[in-house]
């Protein structure tokens, strides 16, 4: 690997180290950082690892590899399920993830929703590995960003399973160039001298080419692991009943996430007005009731970027992640949400009450749980958004400047 | 010339200002350094841990050394002759300003700001000349 200047990287070309050796330089160096990939195309990943340990991917392409895929592909849950799961979080800006919601349902066990993230990252990375061409670079000590859901995978067993992908898609790939993202269509004539007569498998994928289109789509459609839908379809094209090309990639959150896109809530500017508004409170109960009022705001930018994408906010978000997250009450009273705003005169009264206690005591800690309360509260709701940025490394950017500011906050906050 | 050969530096003592303009100009793909106080960058500078950069942003009210001393102190010196420096504050004042362009700053920012107002300066003073070669 060729050392860059700033030696907290790692940087060069793929053609010189493919991403598999990448991978076992960072496991026997027990490193932890993070792997970034770039194409020419433009397709870019990352990588995640944790002392050496494979923890999370992310691939920068609408048509990644999403968890309801493969949960749909093991046949664990159905099609219609996530489809109902994924109407209430496009409404929710607050919401749940995917895995957690079905759980949270009984569609899904928690032992499943684990292995199918384990699956998930391995298919992801294999799929990534299969890359020639393009830049890498290794940045130490990078985590992923809060609420990724981390796995712990070996990565001598991630590259055993590369290794033997790789194979496949040797001989594959002459007929899915794309691998799992190859565009394919039926033929518009017979292939001359095949006839036409197909097992039921072939009927079914033939039949369902010109709705899906890519291998991935189209095994999440018939419940079956991508890899066997690709031993599938390989000999249907080279017998000509379907076209194989490969279409322009089309960057960013997988599909079914872009509606909720999050990337134009203007977090930074957000976080600069948060920072002059918090120098003007001098005193606990201003700056507490700030707090609230932060809630606030980024909701309000949140419910901005909603109403531009043209999506309805569900009236109970903010209410509902209060209570999941165990944010609901200040010293045991509820704290009162009205339309998605945290009602900021009832708080302050319940602040008011809370700071007399414990002056009255002598004792600070109810300050201290109450600025808790919100702080998370404040934090959950920038998760959140968070979640919903495209770029992992914008979403560690994100979570670099607001942690400085709580911590400038906890710094300057008027206790007794 | 691509933003990430252009070398900018942020000067502020606070850490939150720092990751914000720092996350700003990153996701573009600008080289970010940052320091908490005009001494410690320059001493960055001399010990050549750090390249000379091209635009600095400097906060006005830094502990040690306020942010008018520092840019007159770093634009004093023959390879700060073509570095642009912008001074951040949260004074609004039209005498800050005054005491800014006196002290060498090209630009002023107010805090709060926003993002477009980070870039707009960037594109302003480094896409619009040629860029350092040292």
């Amino acid at each position: 690997m060729a050392d860059s200047r700033n030696s907290t990287q790692i940087s060069g070309h793929l053609s010189d180290f493919q991403i598999v050796e990448l991978m076992q330089a960072v496991g026997m160096g027990n490193s932890t950082g993070a792997l970034h990939l770039s194409r020419p195309d433009g397709r870019r990943g990352i990588l995640y690892f944790q002392e050496g340990m494979l923890t999370w991917c992310r691939e920068y392409d609408s048509q990644a590899l999403t968890l309801g895929a493969v949960l749909q592909q093991m046949g664990w849950v159905q099609g219609p399920d996530i489809e109902a799961i994924y109407q209430r979080l496009v409404q929710d800006p607050l919401g749940d993830l995917l895995g957690q919601a079905l759980v949270e349902r009984n569609k899904l066990s928690p032992q499943r929703l684990a292995e199918a993230l384990r699956i998930q990252l391995l298919w992801s990375v294999r799929e990534m590995a299969l890359w020639t061409n393009g830049d890498y670079h290794f940045n130490y000590g990078e985590t992923p960003p809060p609420r990724t859901a981390e796995q712990r995978i070996d990565v001598s067993r991630a590259s055993l399973e590369i290794v033997r992908y790789q194979y496949e898609w040797n001989d594959l790939r002459q007929w899915l160039p794309d691998a799992m993202h190859t565009q394919l269509r039926m033929a518009l004539q017979p292939p001359p001298n095949r006839s036409l007569v197909f097992t039921a498998a072939d009927w079914r994928i033939v039949t369902r080419v010109n709705a899906f289109q890519t291998p991935r789509r189209i095994a999440t459609a018939l419940g079956s692991p991508e890899m066997e839908m690709a031993r599938r379809i390989a000999p249907l094209v080279s017998d000509g009943y379907l076209y194989a090309s490969v279409a322009e990639h089309s960057i960013g959150l997988p599909a079914v996430a872009r509606p909720t896109n999050a990337n134009t809530v203007n977090i930074f500017g957000l976080l600069s007005r948060m920072e002059q508004e918090w120098i003007k409170r001098h005193n606990t109960l201003d700056q507490l009731s700030a707090l609230a009022m932060f809630v606030n705001w980024t909701i309000d930018a949140l419910a901005e970027v909603w109403a531009q994408n043209g999506l309805p906010f569900a009236p109970d978000s903010l209410s509902s992640m209060l209570a999941r997250e165990g944010l609901d009450t200040i010293a045991g009273q509820p704290i009162r949400v009205e339309r998605n705003h945290i009602a900021t005169d009832a708080l302050a009264r319940t602040l008011q009450a809370v700071i007399a206690q414990a002056r009255q005591a002598g004792d600070s800690q109810p300050i201290v749980e109450a600025y808790e309360v919100l702080s998370r509260a404040l934090r959950a709701v920038f998760v959140a958004n968070n979640m919903r940025v495209d770029s992992p490394q914008d979403r560690t950017y994100n979570v670099a400047a607001w942690q400085a500011m709580f911590e400038q906050f906890s710094q300057s906050l008027q206790v007794l | 010339m691509p933003a990430q050969r252009h070398r900018i530096m942020v000067i502020d003592d606070s850490a939150l200002i720092q990751r914000i303009i720092e996350g700003i100009l990153r996701r573009e793909g600008y080289q970010v350094v940052s320091f908490g106080s005009g001494p410690e960058a320059m001493e960055a500078l001399v010990k050549h841990r750090v390249d000379v950069p091209e635009l600095i942003f400097m906060d006005i009210g830094l502990p040690v050394m306020d942010g008018y001393t520092a840019a007159r102190l770093f634009l004093q010196k023959p390879e700060f002759d073509q570095t642009v420096v912008v001074m951040v504050s949260g004074n609004d004042g039209m005498f800050d300003k005054i005491r800014g362009r006196m002290a060498g700053a090209k630009a002023y920012i107010t805090k709060p700001f926003v993002p477009g107002q980070i870039l707009s300066v960037v594109q302003q003073f480094l896409h619009d000349t040629p860029a350092l070669t040292r």
